[in-house]
């Protein structure tokens, strides 16, 4: 009777429940690892996607200013033509030949800082008549967040002196600056993901073909 | 001898087993974390090198307003960019008549990396030449 099935019958209860602990213990460990591996994995991911969509938006931006284009239109107030090139020193608007989407004609293009916020930026298709009026009915997207943007415009006091200005009203001097200046500072200076980004684009196409620009007014002389 | 032999097969694991078995599991745990640790590195340099691109492609573009501008004040805050210029270009053999215009090599030098970036742009010269 005294067979081998009676003394290896079954586990102590002890036994069973150490067993189950340790084993417990280990998926545990293990299933930590893959965990924190994979969040790592996620987070890191998210950081390059973001980093890599700030430099896809800086270049088209960078492309849009450097094919920025004197727009004309008739101003229905005063029968005026007019040069469309709004540049302040924390929102620009601009017509240029370049659009994202490489779509055919001129796009007009705003960029402005809501605080608190970021960057957005405005696209809309530019017609023969003023480009404010779609700009103001379309949908702005947000393209740099924890941003704030600042404008400098380059124009030309003599022939041998160019300044810096923090404003362009194409209305009154008729033509483009011959560069724009674009820094993006961030909110949080403390935050190692955003850092100052800076865009610079010269303009050629700084006059249009029949209006002559007015150069007096540039630069508040 | 079949109750003996039962006996001995139900011992428990060797030292050796336990070993082996601890040592997989190093192994498992270790790589994972090498992983970690590895997309980490391979995120901060592909960054870097997003970031170091759109910051050479502004300080490009100084250095091309630079030779169309010789007194523009300088305006870009990062300032990790040199832009050295080097020697004018040879003139071509033939050459019909002077001109102002003369191609320069430049270098935009990082002095953080020490790495640099060779390009040729436009000068104007004072006389023709």
């Amino acid at each position: 009777m005294n067979s081998p099935a009676t003394r290896q019958a079954a586990f102590t209860l002890i036994e069973v429940i150490l067993a189950l602990a340790l084993t417990a213990m280990l998926l545990g460990l293990l299933s930590t690892g893959v965990f924190i591996v994979a969040e790592d994995w996620n987070r890191n991911t998210d950081v390059l996607d973001e980093t890599l969509d700030e430099a896809l938006a800086i270049l088209q931006i960078d492309r849009a200013l450097h094919g920025a284009f004197p727009h004309s239109f008739i101003n229905r107030e005063n029968l005026s033509r007019e040069i469309y090139f709004a540049g302040e020193d924390d929102s620009l608007r601009w017509v240029s030949t370049v659009s994202p989407q490489r779509n055919a004609g001129l796009t007009a293009w705003e960029l402005f800082a809501i605080n608190g916020e970021g960057v957005y930026l405005n696209l809309v298709p530019a017609f023969s008549d003023n480009p404010e009026v779609r700009l103001e009915q379309a949908e702005p997207q947000l393209i740099f967040p924890g941003y704030d943007i600042e404008f400098a415009y380059l124009f030309e006091e003599t022939e041998e002196n160019q300044e810096w200005t923090d404003e362009w009203d194409a209305v009154e001097s008729l033509s483009l600056p011959l560069a724009v200046y674009v820094r993006l500072e961030p909110f949080d200076a403390q935050d190692s993901n955003t850092q100052t980004r800076e865009i610079l684009a010269r303009v050629r196409n700084n006059t249009h073909r029949s209006i002559r620009p007015n150069l007096n007014v540039v630069g508040g002389l | 001898m079949n109750r003996k032999m039962l006996r001995q097969r139900q011992k428990g694991f060797t030292l050796l087993e336990v070993i082996v078995a601890l040592a997989i599991t190093g192994f498992v745990l270790g790589s994972l974390f090498s992983l970690v640790g590895g997309s980490k590195q391979l995120t901060w340099r592909s960054q870097d090198s997003l970031i170091r691109a759109t910051e050479l492609r502004a300080a490009t573009n100084f250095a091309l307003l630079q030779d169309e501008f010789r007194n523009i004040d300088p305006i870009l805050e990062i300032d990790r960019y040199s832009i050295i210029s080097g020697e004018e270009l040879e003139a071509p053999e033939r050459k019909t008549q002077p001109t102002v215009y003369a191609l320069q090599s430049y270098e935009i030098f990082n002095q953080e990396t020490e790495q640099s970036v060779e390009g040729t742009r436009w000068i104007r010269l004072d006389l023709p030449r």
